[in-house]
Parts: C-alpha cells; sequence; structure tokens
C-alpha cells in the first residue's frame, strides 16, 4: 500500500494548483448537499419541536361567535380520536390592516388575544428587551409573533409604534415583546397578538369575536379527517353550509406550510450541489485522462520496474480520494457553520422559533457519498492505464506504426502557420478538447443557472409571483357590478401609456369570492379564471398546459401531489350543489392558498358558476408610464365605476404581507 | 555457465498500414549467467525490440521466450510486470526518471515495489547512490536539477536495487558525453565483475567493449557473435582490434 499512496502523493505535489482547485469544488458540494441534506431534518422538524415545546393544543378552529355553539363542542368530542378539548374566545379580523414606516397601509390578518387567554393556546415566554417598569408604563402594550421584527414589511423592535386600521379607526399600540405564536405566526397567515385587557375589551366592540376551539388527537390519527367529519356534523347539525363560518387551523397543515418554503430552499441547494458535483465528476475523469496522457512514459517507467496497471491505476484512485477525503472533511465544517444559517432562513420563513436540531447522519452519508462516488469515477477511469503496456506507453500511446490522416498538413498552409497549428492540433486532440469542451460547457450551465435564480430571488416580486402562481399586473381595478367589464377594460386599453389588459376573476372584495369543491366538498379550490391564460405571465405549467377549452382545468403542484392527480385525470368540481367533470390538463407551482387555486378559463367556470361574470381588470402598464400619474387619470375618469382599485407596490406589498388575503382557510 | 534465459524461434511483427513489419525472424538465443551480453547492429535491425522481448516489456508474436524454466511469452500484462518486478532491471536510454520525484524516492519507488521499506533499505540506498558518486546533496533533487550523467547513474542504482537477476541495458550512454558514458559503463563493468547478469544494446564500439559477448543482429536474425574474456583482463588495444575484425565482418 506504501508504494501506491507514495505514487499518489508525488501525483498530488506535482498539481498543486488542480488538486487545491477539486478540492474546493469538493468542499463546495459537500458543505453545500451536506447541509441541505441536515438542515431539511432541522426545517421540517422546526415546527413539530416548536408545537411539541409551546402548544397547549395542536389544532384550532376559528368558529364565527354568532355561528358557534356549545354543542359543537359535543360534536368535536364524540370523535372518538380526539384526545383533548378546549376552546376560547379570540378577536379576529381579516379586514385588518397596519401602517407601516412610510404610512403606508398593509393588509394583515390579525387575531387579539389577552395574556390569560393565550395561556390556553400557548406556553411560549415572552422575549422583550423592556424591563417590568418600561413596560407597565405603556398606554397600549402589544406583543407580536417573531415575525413581526423578523419578516413584516416594517421591521419592528421593542418601543416602536404598531399602528392597526379597522375601517376607518386607528388603534395606536406600542411593541412591548415578542413571542412564539403557533398558529398565527407570520404575515401570511395572520399575526396573533396580545394585548391588555382594557385594549381587548376596546377591540371586542369592533372587531369579530370568535371561538377558538382547540383540541388534540392521537399523533397516528389524522386531524384534517376529524376536523372534515367535524364539519359535515356541524352542516347536518345547522341545516346550513358551513362557508366561511369556520376556519381550520390544523397540524398536520401547519407542519406542511411551514416547511414548504424551506423545501424551496434546499431544493435549490441540492440543485446547485447537483450541479457541482457533475462538474467535478467531469474534472475527475477529464483530469485521469490528461495525466495518463501526459504521465504516459512516466506509466510506462513504472510498469518496467514492476507495477502492475491495476496498482498504477489504484494510485491514482487513491490520489483522488486522498483529495475528496481533505473536501470532505473541510466541507462538513463548512456544512455545519450553514447549518445555523439555514436554521435562521427556516425560522424567519415560518416564524416559529426552535432549537438547532443537527443530526450527524445525512452529513456522514453524504460523505460517504461522494468519497464513493470519486473513488469509482477516478477508478473506471484510471483503468484506461491498462490499454498501455510498457512499449506502448514508451511510445506515447501508439500501437502500431499507423499514424492515421495527417490533418491539415503543413504544406498547404496559404496563409497563417499558427492557426493551421492550432486546427492541427485541435484535431488531433479530439477527445481531450471534447471533454474540455463538455467541461466548459457544464460550467457555463451552472454559471446562468445561479444567476437565473439570483435574479429570481434578488426580486422580492419575482420570486413571489414565481410561488404564488398569480399574474402581477401594474393595476387591479375591482368594477362595480352594473359595470360591463370586458367594455371597460376595453374602453381602459386604448388610454395612453397601457400595454395591455386583461379581465379576471381576482376581486380585491373579498366578500365576492367564491369556492369550488372537489371529492364531495372534502376540498376546498379557490378560482383563478382568465379568458385566455396564455396572454398570463406569470402562470405557468411546469406539466401539460395551461387550460384552454371550458372542460379543462390546471391545479397547483401541491394539491397535484397531496391527492395523488396527474396530467389527464379527471376532477369533478361542485358549486351550490352543481357537480361538473372537468379534466386536468396542467399543473402549476402555485402556493398561495395553501395550493388551492384552481386554474380555470371563463367558459369553463361559467359551466359551474353560470352567474359568473369577471370582476376585476388587470393593467399592465407601458416601462415608461409614470404609475402614480396613470392611477389618478384613471381615477378621474373612470372613478364612478370602480369598487376598489390597488396599484403594484401594493400589490407587492400584499403579497409579502399577507398573500393577497387569499388565505381563507390558512 | 549456465543459461539464465534462451528464446526458441522468437519472432516479432508490428502493424504499418495494415502491412506486417517482420523484425525479429525466427531467432534462438541464449543468455548466460554472469555474462555481459551486446546485443549490436545497424539502425533498424530490432535490437531494442528484441531486448523488450527478452526482458517481458514486449510479447513476442510467436515464438517463445524462457527465463529460466518459466515461458514468459504466454504471460499477461499483469503477470509480466510480476515477473519484471522479481527479475529484471532497467536502464533505458532516455533514463526515465519520475519527474514529480526526488532522487531518493526514485530509487524507492523501484525498491518498494517488491521490498517493505525498512532502514535496511535505506542504508542500501544510500549506499549504492554513493557508490555510483550521487553525494547525500543531491538526493532531494528533482530530475530536472540533475546532469544527464547522474540521472543515469540514478537511473543505474533504480535498475539494481532489487539485485535482479538479470540486468537490461538500451543504449545507456546514447544521450550522454563522453564523460559521463565513461562513468557509466564503468558501473556497468564493476556491476558485472560483481556476478550481475547484464544485456546491454549499443551501435557505439567503445560500449561494446565492456561486454564478454558480443551477438550481432542483422534484419532480426543473429549472424554472428563474438566473445571477448571480461574487460580489464586483457589489453584494451587487443580487444578492440578484435571487436573491431568482428564487426567489419558482420558489414558494420
Amino acid at each position: 500500500m506504501e508504494k501506491i499512496l507514495r505514487l499518489s502523493f508525488a501525483n498530488i505535489k506535482k498539481h498543486k494548483k488542480q488538486t487545491i482547485l477539486l478540492t474546493l469544488l469538493i468542499v463546495f458540494c459537500m458543505a453545500v448537499t451536506s447541509a441541505a441534506a441536515a438542515g431539511s431534518i432541522d426545517m421540517t422538524g422546526l415546527f413539530p419541536r416548536v408545537a411539541d415545546e409551546y402548544a397547549v393544543h395542536k389544532n384550532a378552529l376559528y368558529i364565527k361567535e354568532d355561528y358557534y355553539n356549545d354543542s359543537f363542542i359535543r360534536l368535536l368530542r364524540e370523535d372518538e380520536r380526539v384526545t383533548d378539548i378546549d376552546h376560547v374566545r379570540v378577536l379576529f379580523s381579516t379586514a385588518t390592516k397596519y401602517l407601516d414606516k412610510e404610512g403606508e397601509e398593509q393588509a394583515l390578518y390579525m387575531s387579539f388575544v389577552t395574556k390569560e387567554l393565550e395561556k390556553n393556546i400557548e406556553r411560549s415566554p415572552i422575549e422583550t428587551t423592556l424591563t417590568d417598569e418600561e413596560i407597565a408604563a405603556l398606554e397600549h402594550p402589544i406583543y407580536l409573533p417573531y415575525a413581526g421584527q423578523e419578516s413584516l414589511a416594517s421591521k419592528l423592535s421593542e418601543g416602536d409604534t404598531f399602528n392597526i386600521i379597522y375601517g376607518t379607526k386607528l388603534f395606536s399600540f406600542t411593541v412591548a415583546g415578542f413571542y412564539e405564536s403557533i398558529f398565527m405566526p407570520t404575515t401570511g397567515m395572520g399575526f396573533q397578538m396580545i394585548v391588555s385587557d382594557s385594549d381587548y375589551v376596546s377591540l371586542m366592540t369592533i372587531i369579530g369575536k370568535y371561538e377558538m376551539v382547540l383540541f388534540d388527537c392521537n399523533p397516528l390519527d389524522d386531524c384534517v379527517d376529524i376536523y372534515l367529519k367535524f364539519y359535515d356534523r356541524v352542516e347536518e347539525q345547522t341545516g346550513k353550509d358551513i362557508g366561511y363560518n369556520i376556519l381550520s387551523l390544523l397540524y398536520k397543515n401547519l407542519e406542511q406550510k411551514s416547511a414548504v418554503f424551506s423545501e424551496i430552499v434546499i431544493g435549490i441547494m441540492l440543485f446547485m450541489a447537483v450541479v457541482i458535483f457533475i462538474a467535478a465528476a467531469i474534472m475527475i475523469r477529464f483530469r485521469i485522462a490528461g495525466d495518463i496522457q501526459d504521465q504516459i512514459q512516466s506509466i510506462g517507467v513504472l510498469e518496467a520496474l514492476g507495477y502492475t496497471s491495476k496498482e498504477i491505476a489504484l494510485s491514482y484512485t487513491a490520489e483522488y480520494l486522498m483529495t475528496a477525503l481533505a473536501g470532505v472533511i473541510i466541507g462538513a465544517g463548512g456544512a455545519f457553520a450553514l447549518l445555523p444559517v439555514l436554521h435562521r432562513v427556516a425560522e424567519t420563513l415560518s416564524g416559529h422559533h426552535g432549537s438547532l436540531h443537527i443530526s450527524p447522519l445525512p452529513i456522514l452519508l453524504t460523505a460517504l457519498i461522494i468519497l464513493i462516488f470519486v473513488g469509482v469515477i477516478a477508478h473506471t477511469r484510471a483503468l484506461a492505464v491498462k490499454k498501455y503496456p510498457p512499449v506502448r506507453a514508451f511510445r506515447k500511446g501508439i500501437a502500431v506504426h499507423h499514424f492515421g490522416k495527417n490533418r491539415f498538413p503543413l504544406r498547404n498552409t496559404k496563409n497563417s502557420v499558427h492557426l493551421r497549428l492550432a486546427l492541427k492540433g485541435f484535431f488531433d486532440n479530439m477527445k481531450q478538447n471534447i471533454s474540455l469542451t463538455v467541461c466548459i460547457a457544464v460550467s457555463a450551465l451552472a454559471a446562468v443557472a445561479g444567476i437565473l435564480i439570483a435574479d429570481l430571488f434578488a426580486s422580492d416580486l419575482k420570486a413571489a409571483a414565481w410561488l404564488t402562481g398569480e399574474e402581477m399586473p401594474d393595476q387591479i381595478v375591482t368594477v362595480m357590478h352594473s359595470v360591463n367589464t370586458e367594455e371597460l377594460a376595453e374602453r381602459i386599453s386604448e388610454m395612453q401609456g397601457v400595454k395591455r389588459v386583461q379581465t379576471g376573476s381576482f376581486s380585491l372584495d373579498l366578500s365576492e369570492w367564491r369556492s369550488l369543491y372537489a371529492f364531495d366538498r372534502e376540498s376546498c379550490l379557490v378560482p383563478v379564471s382568465y379568458p385566455d391564460f396564455s396572454q398570463c405571465e406569470n402562470i405557468q405549467a411546469t406539466a401539460g398546459r395551461l387550460p384552454e377549452h371550458d372542460n379543462e382545468i390546471a391545479v397547483s403542484k401541491l394539491f397535484a401531489t397531496q391527492h395523488s392527480l396527474k396530467v389527464g385525470d379527471n376532477l369533478t368540481l361542485e358549486c351550490n350543489r352543481v357537480k361538473k367533470n372537468y379534466i386536468i390538463c396542467g399543473l402549476i407551482p402555485s402556493m398561495s392558498n395553501d395550493g388551492t387555486t384552481l386554474y380555470i378559463t371563463e367558459q369553463a367556470l361559467k359551466r359551474i358558476m353560470p352567474t359568473y361574470r369577471p370582476s376585476a381588470i388587470e393593467i399592465y402598464l407601458e416601462d415608461k408610464t409614470d404609475r402614480a400619474e396613470f392611477q389618478t387619470l384613471l381615477m378621474q375618469i373612470e372613478r364612478r365605476k370602480f369598487r376598489r382599485s390597488n396599484d403594484a407596490d401594493r400589490i407587492a406589498h400584499d403579497l409579502r404581507s399577507c398573500g393577497k388575503g387569499h388565505n381563507s382557510h390558512f | 555457465m549456465s543459461r539464465i534465459l534462451h528464446t526458441d524461434k522468437l519472432c516479432k511483427s508490428f502493424s504499418n498500414g495494415g502491412l506486417q513489419q517482420h523484425i525479429i525472424k525466427n531467432l534462438d538465443l541464449e543468455i548466460r549467467e554472469k555474462d555481459f551480453t551486446v546485443i549490436m547492429g545497424a539502425s533498424g535491425s530490432g535490437k531494442s525490440t528484441l531486448l523488450y522481448a527478452l526482458s517481458g516489456m514486449d510479447t513476442p508474436t510467436l515464438g517463445r521466450v524462457f527465463f529460466g524454466d518459466k515461458d514468459i511469452s504466454k504471460y499477461t500484462n499483469d503477470q509480466l510486470a510480476v515477473f519484471r518486478r522479481e527479475n529484471c532491471g532497467f536502464v533505458f536510454q532516455s533514463i526515465y526518471l519520475l519527474e514529480n520525484m526526488t532522487v531518493f524516492d526514485n530509487i524507492m519507488t523501484g525498491a518498494l515495489v517488491i521490498q517493505k521499506n525498512s532502514p535496511e533499505l535505506v542504508k542500501k540506498t544510500e549506499e549504492l547512490l554513493k557508490k555510483v558518486g550521487i553525494g547525500e546533496k543531491l538526493w532531494d533533487k528533482y530530475p530536472n536539477q540533475l546532469s544527464g550523467g547522474e540521472c543515469q547513474r540514478v537511473g543505474i542504482v533504480r535498475a539494481v536495487i532489487n539485485d535482479p537477476k538479470l540486468l537490461f541495458a538500451d543504449e545507456p550512454t546514447g544521450s550522454l558525453n563522453s564523460a559521463s558514458s565513461r562513468d557509466v559503463l564503468d558501473i556497468f563493468t564493476e556491476l558485472n565483475s560483481k556476478g550481475q547478469s547484464i544485456v546491454m544494446v549499443t551501435h557505439d564500439m567503445k560500449t561494446a567493449l565492456r561486454g564478454n559477448r558480443v551477438i550481432y543482429l542483422r534484419d532480426g536474425a543473429v549472424i554472428g557473435e563474438h566473445e571477448m574474456p571480461s574487460f580489464g583482463t586483457n589489453d584494451i588495444k587487443g580487444r578492440q582490434e578484435g571487436l573491431q575484425r568482428f564487426l567489419d565482418d558482420m558489414g558494420w
């Protein structure tokens, strides 16, 4: 073994720079891959750890006070799978807003509880930098979930003013601290905030009262099924459609939701790691082939000295394994440095703060896989040494006295001898040059992929648009019921500065939203409808295509995965007891509405909702058009025809803060 | 003296653009123990090809090569490698020291293929290097820091470190100046005087004088042999005249 390692060390010393470069590649690959592997365990386990530590109960139902009945508790308790039930009164609204630091209104679902009430929901401690005396001196203290200081549009800290708007009323609070909210921890899901008893009483007069029913079940039981059975029993008992009177926050859904963005981050990291690894693998193969050619006479000498081709191949394999081992060890260190960063990302995205959990197994497994992979690639390539017995090696690999075609003979040189020599060299070393070209192409691909991903996430809007699967017009207006939407859209399209308009189903008025049901009303879908999806810019199908005909729909990838659906499957939709069959023609990478967005053409929607009419006009402006000026002009000309309007910046803020308010079922 | 290696109708051919080129033709040859055998011939006579075939560096097209009583002509490449490490040493015209290793490591590379690293091995290497005039100052130098003569002397140490039964040398002084050539040949003479069997290929008469047996090749066949006493046992002039007459008869 010593003789083989000597050869390997000698080779490493000879190619110091290339060895360092290869080591760096492997370091990066190891760091990213093992951090992604270990990070995914930490990130996906974050919510369960936090829930185990802080949640008093793991499932919550928000039931409107005037709909709630104490018999609901009995109905829920009748399910043998339910192990514990409690209920508290909370205040909740989807129509609340807050003022950001620029004084702009930002929509945010809000729930209000007192400290006493909160103890029935979570047992998380409050973190604050204020002293008890300072807090006691505050007139209107408020405690926000951690997202208030991390991911709110205007990041807050203790002592900051937090202005809440409901209708025409403004409530001014002072941030007193932050805490772990299990059920409403993010701007996307809404904030559950702790206020003083007196403020709670004040808010109670205007903000809707909800009975928050909390329950637990055994880990192996399906809380979603428990809720659906409860839902049916409530409908049976009341004889009325529940609609939006009950909103659910179930452990299973919360767990999925908290992991969604983390999975995207992990997916991107793994993609990068795979690209780097492919580049490293190609580099190893290319280098070994190059080394054998460069050192072919030395290989002949070693064979003359009595080294077998296997021993020589092993020396190359050992060389690359040692390089990989160094890379793996350093990369593991890098992974340990990356993991807290990923953990922080998961905390920020999910709104939950939990301890970092590092599992060494994924890191070890990744190291082993990289080493095995490098070893196999190196060894299979190094076995090419067998083709060169000593005499052929001394002749630099030439087996016979036949040298093939003499490409670009110099006697035919007309102009530049340098060009001719370059072409001659290129074709004489065709294999190496092809390998080099592949290396460069892969590196370029990796660079382009990196740039595209960076560009995608450099802008909040782009990333949000891609993730929500929704259009990003410069302006959206919701028209009055009496107005012909298409005619108005036509007129707006002729206005100066307008690039294009399209009518759609997205209404800024939540009361207009309608749901479609699938799977015998077990799933609720939010329709997004356009007359022609080919005009859409941000809605892209990653499988199949966008709907075109009146019997086609597209669903989100998340919904398809949850229900084992694929392109070509049939899905029966129901609305107001009317059922229609549709064919799934495409899958959209949409995260809005927990993936329950349904993409359906106007004609297709009218089959099941005959009274449907598009109530929104999405306006796209030319680049040089001043948005504020256009909005002013539009309001002047067509104001009476609009019920609400929203411009691009507000759309962006809405997307960041509350996901356009689509979270009717959280 | 007993024979150490012999051939039986040895043939070696190469393909040249579809045509077969016969380099060695039905050659029967014996190499005796403790002999310093020199193979001579004009350029293209097949000297190096014969050397490679005898040493197991190349496989014959037809015929057999026996080392002792072992027929090595049917060995696989790896079997030949094992055979070479146990029995042969090589000195090349182009020297072929490993560029990425120091002088000492070049020797150790040759030694460790069959021996385990030990203080005795290190001591033996040091002694051999000193014997051929490579001082301690040069032991950590790389080949490109040495002169041609120094490199070839290192090559010789590498070839004999494992005490081979047979030492093969392919024009060992071909790329050296006269002073270095003399030094190298003196080493070969000394090795042979101590009982080392040597087979050397050369086209130089002064080099051939060192041997005690000269075999002349023409067109892949042995056409003559000339025996001489061991070098140093008789006068140089007489030796030279004898060899010259032989070579003239061979058409040299």
